[in-house]
């Protein structure tokens, strides 16, 4: 997402143009989630009813817990820096990358669990292929966020944010809240029900 | 903006001709660089189709054998919708809607110029996996049929996640511009049509493309890593393909003519002198158009071996959503009821768009209803229809927007008697090709094969005749836009004493557009006598 | 852009480790649930998890302060997705 907008023009709206941006297009990330979930359940259906016995609950259920903390982090961020607090921000946009890369370490040792030691692969069965393709863009989506908030990170440590700048970390926060809530139905969605 | 110089690789403005090939964040440059590449693409496009309908001329296998032919309508479609239509559009769009409604430049720039250069390599890609070989399967791509055919399939489906996303971002773009950077006075009452068209279209976008894009990652992990998503062999689901790939196809018909309606709805008041008649019907009809489009999509499923149960609500929401479009053709026709016509090209072509435009939403009704797309489902009377709808509709649309714009843009006016040439020679060319296809898919040719029964053949010769005469009917056109760009005469601020904010500018505008801030104070079709609107509201 | 507004509807902090707390706690309930065959599972796991991606929409995105526009822009998608998951499963 481009943060640049065409500056000094004010907004006819009254609305932020980064934040409506923004999301404009959380709503078409709704729309794509919601196909490949939708095609997830379809594969669901049509797959043996103990499929998803393979996985690992427990896990990810720390997993989950992992994410949300770090959702939590990144309001925490955002709240510090509008009280102008840089020294929490930083310290909060780092934890949001600590955590969120450790999400993202242990999706990748539960895929590799998966392929070699149970066998469980994309093409092995429906049910493996719905998985792979719902979790692994929601893995690309932290994965964008990772990457995203190691920018900021870089920005904050140059001290570019105060109490009246902090849109970027708003929009960002947005972003990764909204793969937070991706990720808490498919928890469900996929492991527990 | 701090990259308003005319050095390196991100630039801002058109000052010289290198700024036309960079990345450059000026919504004047990026909608010129969208316009000329999809032109281009046009052109490639159209001599696929020529190839596909010196094939057709007589009966039996001529010149290609029938994969290359699968290979040559897969491409034709592909480019002409994804590569010429959309993009065209979006070009214009980009040029036009900043000024029109008295912005410095689009919402963010930046992404603007991205959602730009995610098409050459999308467009590359395509033109590799037409190389290779493989895409066989339609624009349409059913599975299982898009799972075994050669890798070039794969290719395929990648470029279209290119222009899917440039599609995505640049609606993203013209929503917030819209809503967010109006000059001071225009309230959402006095947007000109051309922008609330846009908004519609931009709806769309943002709520089906991504669909496209999920089905599309499907398909190519089933290609690449062996997921089962569409083989009924493996247990899969093929039908899932057809409504992921629809819920997209559908609404995206809309894409490629709400923004002609806005064009349209620009062209006819100016060359009328009269005031649009029924403004805000046409805005809702443009929105509700935008939302009911995603409730339609079944309709090209009657006989997929879907539930059957759904054809009825499909079928009856497929003839309500010809409603609005209803509305909007009486509301041009009594715009120009009455009118001072000013038959420009740019007006015989929007005139053209009326006619042959009705004759595709009609054939669309006949489409809707059950027993009839039973049976006449994959022959040439589809053909007919989608052509009616999108050559008669979208091109001719883009053509009256091309002719009426091409003086705010180059600054110089076009050659009308070489207009009036192209208008009739396409007019005559496109008629004589899609016209006879009608009978042709009644009597039962069918879609998609490189042969057909001899009973046929009188009748594909007239096709190919009138295809060949529509393919040179566009030398005149490209010898105009070239010719007149340095030898057409100077066009001055406003040659069609047209009201719009777009015409208060220079031709070419100044790089940043309004050197004032403009304030509006005025609805943008108020032409002809000021009595208008007390007349409008007493009928 | 430069400034953000701040005297707009920003100025409702509420009190994320409370959203946090409750987020971990309903993550909890739901894993135990799936250990007690007699509850219903889809249902009430289902209405959890939802309710959990409410209470991150609502505080955590400020979508309960923020204007009307970004909720009606994040939630009409939804009445889309109804239509399409129906006719999926049929």
């Amino acid at each position: 997402m481009s943060q640049t907008t065409s500056a000094q023009h004010s907004s006819s709206t009254g609305l932020d143009s980064a934040k409506l941006g923004m999301w404009i297009f959380l709503a078409t990330e709704v729309m794509l989630f919601s196909s490949l979930i939708g095609a997830f359940l379809q594969m669901k259906g049509r797959s043996p009813a103990d499929a998803h016995q393979v996985l690992n609950v427990p896990i990810t259920a720390v997993n989950t817990f992992i994410l949300i903390v770090s959702s939590t982090t990144v309001v925490l961020a955002l709240e510090s820096i509008m009280k102008g607090d840089k020294r929490r921000l930083k310290l909060f946009l780092g934890a949001t990358l600590a955590l969120g890369a450790t999400f993202l370490g242990v999706q990748v040792f539960e895929y590799t669990q998966l392929i070699l030691h149970e066998g469980f692969t994309p093409s092995g069965s429906l049910f493996g292929g719905g998985f792979y393709t719902v979790t692994g863009f929601h893995g690309f989506h932290v994965f964008i966020g990772l990457l995203w908030v190691t920018g900021l990170l870089r920005q904050a440590l140059q001290e570019k944010f105060s109490a009246t700048n902090y849109s970027r970390i708003e929009i960002f926060g947005l972003y990764w809240h909204f793969v937070d809530v991706v990720w808490i139905l498919l928890f469900t969605i996929i492991y527990l029900i | 903006m701090a990259e308003t110089t005319g050095h390196g690789l991100i630039r801002h403005g058109g000052r010289k001709l290198s700024d036309y090939f960079v990345f450059n964040t000026d919504h004047k440059v990026i909608g010129i660089q969208y316009m000329v590449m999809s032109f281009i693409f046009f052109i490639f496009g159209g001599l696929l189709a020529m190839a596909i309908r010196a094939e057709l001329a007589q009966p039996g296998t001529q010149f290609v054998s029938g994969s290359a032919y699968n290979q040559l309508f897969t491409i034709h479609g592909t480019v002409m919708i994804f590569l010429w239509i959309i993009p065209m559009f979006a070009g214009l769009a980009n040029y036009v809607i900043p000024l029109q409604i008295g912005a410095e430049d689009m919402a963010f720039p930046k992404l603007n110029a991205l959602s730009f250069w995610l098409l050459p390599p999308g467009a590359l890609l395509l033109l590799i996996s037409f190389y290779v070989g493989g895409a066989e399967s339609g624009w349409t791509a059913y599975a299982p049929l898009s799972l075994q055919t050669g890798s070039g399939q794969t290719l395929w489906a990648i470029s279209l996640q290119f222009v899917g996303f440039s599609s995505i971002f640049s609606a993203l773009n013209f929503l917030v511009t819209i809503f967010n950077m109006r000059a001071v006075g225009m309230t959402l009452g006095r947007l000109p049509l051309m922008a609330w068209a846009i908004v519609a279209t931009a709806i769309i976008q943002i709520l089906g493309t991504p669909v496209l894009s999920g089905a599309l990652f499907m398909l190519i992990f089933s290609r690449v890593l062996g997921t089962n998503f569409f083989s009924a062999s493996a247990g899969g689901d093929p039908l899932m393909w057809q409504n992921l790939f629809w819920f997209y196809s559908h609404p995206a018909v809309y894409i490629m003519i709400l923004p002609g309606f806005g064009i349209i709805s620009e062209v006819l008041p100016v060359f009328s002198r009269k005031p649009i008649f029924g403004y805000k019907l046409i805005a809702i009809s443009s929105l509700s158009i935008g939302i009911f489009g995603f409730l339609v999509w079944a309709h090209h499923m009657f006989t997929s071996g879907m539930d059957p149960l759904l054809r009825i609500p499909f079928m009856i929401t497929s003839m309500i959503i010809a409603v609005p479009t209803g509305v909007k053709i009486f509301s041009w026709l009594a715009t120009i009821w009455g009118g001072k016509l000013r038959f420009t090209t740019a007006m015989m072509f929007a005139l053209g768009f009326i006619s042959m435009f009705l004759i595709g939403g009609l054939s669309g009704i006949f489409l809707a209803s059950v027993p009839i797309d039973i049976h006449v489902q994959d022959t040439y009377f589809v053909v007919a229809h989608l052509h009616y709808v999108l050559f008669g509709g979208s091109v001719l649309a883009l053509y009256a927007g091309v002719y009426y714009w091409y003086p705010k843009i180059t600054g110089r006016m076009l050659n009308e008697k070489l207009g009036q040439l192209h208008f009739w020679l396409n007019f005559i060319g496109f008629n004589l090709t899609f016209l006879p296809q009608h009978t042709l898919g009644l009597d039962g040719m069918p879609r998609r094969v490189a042969d057909y029964a001899p009973e046929f053949a009188a009748l594909n010769l007239v096709s190919t005749i009138g295809a060949m005469l529509l393919a040179f009917s566009t030398l005149p056109f490209i010898l105009n836009a070239l010719l007149s760009l340095k030898r057409g005469a100077a066009a001055g601020k406003n040659p069609w004493r047209a009201l719009g904010l777009e015409w208060t500018l220079s031709s070419p505008p100044p790089v940043h557009n309004f050197p004032v801030p403009p304030e509006v104070d005025a609805d943008p079709y108020g032409y002809g006598e000021r009595v208008a609107p007390v007349l409008e509201a007493g009928r | 852009m430069e400034p953000n507004q701040p005297g707009a509807k920003h100025q409702h902090h509420p009190n994320y480790l409370l959203v946090f707390a409750s987020l971990a706690i309903l993550t909890a309930i739901e894993v135990a649930i799936t250990y007690v065959p007699q509850i219903p599972q889809a249902p009430v796991l289902l209405t959890l998890s939802l309710l959990k991606a409410l209470l991150v929409i609502l505080y955590f995105m400020h979508l309960r302060f923020d204007s009307r526009w970004f909720a009606f822009i994040f939630f009409v998608p939804f009445l889309l997705v109804i239509p399409m998951l129906i006719v999926l499963r049929l």
